[in-house]
């Protein structure tokens, strides 16, 4: 009997090291720009720790999400451009330029890309 | 004879449960000097806390601030010439870490752990009397300045009273007012 929960427990232990793997690593670098960037003091992020706050939208479920900020098709360009320069879209936006490199808004939008 | 077994059971169950506590906390100690005295603990800005000593610490800030500041009386926080002195104030000293309406924190405000944040939220979260003690008074390992040691107290209120109104000012109101706020004096004479 202990030989079998000795098994399960390795086999859980080795299911949750896989499904922590399963993250790319651009989505993995995109989890902790969104964090440098401070992303997380105005958007509640799945899997980003932080506050509870929403100065912005919660962005759990953003994978599902039509429009960014109630305009742009999701696409990952308009993610990019967006995450880059929200101001130059929306003026009467409160979410300001982060002064984010293309290369980090790639893969903070590798990570959005997978918020189911 | 039961009455003596009895007390043997009792000596026994004595005996082990403090030799558990005992091996407990010396299994405790030296879990504790691997993590201090072997570095094992990381505390690299870019790793994140886990979400529950990140929580541990907001709860435990928030609720100190809030015991903290129950005595303090607010004077009256409505008059528009204090509201623009606190606007005034908080482009001089806060927007560099928390930002201000469509302007980013400075890059040293966006790399800060825990991150400053906007306060855009902030009168929603917190009463004026708090807000105010959290400005005098500053938070420890957060790097929230003791503004208390630098401002005269009537700029602490005015800061007070412009984060009550901070919700009502757009980006471009914010723009504007910040060339004009540029020339005029926060800190009053001590």
């Amino acid at each position: 009997v202990r030989g079998v929960a000795l098994n399960g427990l390795l086999l859980a232990l080795a299911a949750a090291a896989c499904a922590g793997e399963r993250l790319p690593e651009a989505a993995q670098r995109g989890r902790v720009a969104l964090r440098q960037h401070a992303c997380h003091t105005c958007h509640v992020i799945p899997g980003v720790v932080g506050s509870d706050r929403h100065v912005g939208p919660p962005l759990a479920g953003f994978a599902r999400r039509a429009l960014i900020a109630g305009h742009l098709p999701n696409t990952r360009d308009n993610l990019v451009a967006w995450i880059r320069e929200p101001q130059r879209f929306d003026p009467g936006s409160a979410m300001p330029s982060m002064s984010v490199s293309a290369a980090d808004a790639q893969d903070m939008a590798a990570y959005l890309e997978r918020l189911e | 004879m039961p009455r003596r077994r009895s007390i043997a059971i009792r000596r026994l169950v004595v005996l082990t449960a403090t030799a558990t506590a005992a091996l407990g906390a010396a299994v405790a100690a030296l879990v504790a000097a691997a993590v201090v005295r072997g570095g094992l603990y990381d505390v690299a800005a870019s790793t994140p806390h886990t979400q529950w000593v990140y929580s541990l610490m907001e709860t435990t800030f928030e609720q100190s601030v809030r015991r903290r500041a129950r005595a303090i009386d607010v004077p009256a926080l409505d008059s528009p010439a204090l509201v623009q002195r606190g606007a005034t104030c908080f482009a001089q000293h806060c927007m560099a870490c928390h930002g201000a309406p469509g302007v980013a924190p400075t890059a040293a405000g966006l790399g800060m752990q825990p991150s400053p944040g906007p306060l855009v939220d902030s009168a929603t979260l917190w009463r004026a009397r708090e807000l105010y003690w959290i400005t005098r008074h500053g938070i420890r390992m957060t790097g929230m300045p003791a503004w208390g040691h630098r401002l005269a107290d009537e700029d602490l209120w005015a800061l007070t009273a412009f984060l009550g109104r901070l919700p009502e000012w757009s980006p471009a109101q914010w723009r504007r007012e910040q060339e004009r706020m540029r020339g005029l004096p926060c800190v009053a004479s001590h």
